[in-house]
């Protein structure tokens, strides 16, 4: 199951062209089922470039305390980072790690208007069963800084 | 259900190494009746505090929760008003609030009135946390029907 969220026209610093559709961020992980406690899942979404380009992006996927971001390179999905790419990568906390960003490199060109970006991180879901809410964000130079283009989905772990 | 302040909510930046707060928001049946039951805001803070308070234990300061429960009766706040620097339900009986003041790092806390939903069968609960620390309250939005279990 996707969830595609359309970034509101009330976020954007500028007025956004009536005539292009709104960007929107697009859910397609962790599955909508519930899934086991201490299993390897993955947070995902797809940035979709639908209204104007956007500059200085961040993309944050913000799990909760009971989840952590597996260590490793292999457990960033992507996009790639580092050097040779236009992202950065890293996790927050250092100890038990919840919150995966990608920043956009200065020197990075602006996401095109009609291009995708997904973004996604590996994860365990811990030995704590409930429901978490998993936060998705996204902050460009063209996105009011003051009021944050966020969307949420529910994690069920049994 | 649990969820964790993003890092970029706080109006300062915090490094690496820095925890943000949780919330835990429960809605659960009390009584025989499947109309009433008890929601319950658990704000268990880790937050490092502004770059002036770092060095003592303070989390967030200035805090205020809230709990509205549209087209429901309120009732029993937990903590009770004398308790707190102010608290009482308000909006026609539809919004529970609680004025706290200062809160330290893992000084976990709680939230709780009891309810009746006497409106159509869904209500949608929004749990509400604001700090000076937090440039937007944080808002979570629970939907709640009759016979609930959240």
């Amino acid at each position: 199951m996707v969830v595609v969220y359309t970034v509101p026209s009330t976020k954007y610093v500028v007025p956004v062209n009536p005539l292009l559709p709104l960007d929107e961020i697009e859910i397609t992980g962790p599955p909508p089922q519930q899934v086991p406690q201490n299993s390897q899942q993955t947070a995902s979404f797809t940035l979709n470039v639908k209204n104007k380009p956007l500059a200085n992006v961040i993309a944050t996927i913000t799990l909760t305390r009971s989840q952590h971001i597996t260590a490793g390179a292999a457990a960033n999905l992507g996009p790639a980072a580092g050097s040779g790419t236009p992202w950065t990568f890293s996790v927050n906390p250092t100890n038990d790690p919840y919150e995966a960003r990608w920043v956009m490199q200065a020197s990075a060109p602006d996401l095109a208007v009609g291009s995708a970006y997904p973004f996604a991180v590996q994860f365990n879901t811990g030995t704590t069963g409930g429901t978490f809410r998993i936060t998705y964000r996204v902050q460009a130079t063209q996105l009011l800084p003051t009021d944050p283009t966020e969307t949420t989905f529910d994690l069920v772990v049994a | 259900m649990k969820f964790n302040v993003p890092s970029a909510r706080y109006g300062y930046a915090l490094t690496a190494a820095q925890p943000t707060d949780l919330l835990d928001v429960q809605i659960q049946s009390e009584g025989s009746s499947a109309n009433a039951g008890l929601a319950r805001l658990i704000l268990d803070p880790q937050s490092p505090g502004k770059p002036e308070n770092q060095g003592n234990d303070l989390s967030l300061t200035n805090v205020r929760v809230s709990i509205s429960a549209p087209r429901c009766n309120l009732a029993t706040l937990i903590p009770k008003k004398e308790d707190v620097i102010d608290a009482d339900v308000i909006s026609g009986g539809h919004v529970a609030f609680w004025n706290v003041g200062d809160v330290f790092k893992g000084s976990q806390q709680q939230y709780s009135v009891n309810f009746v939903l006497t409106g159509p069968a869904h209500s949608r609960f929004e749990f509400v946390l604001q700090a000076a620390e937090l440039p937007n309250p944080v808002r979570l939005q629970v939907d709640v029907s009759a016979g609930f279990q959240c």
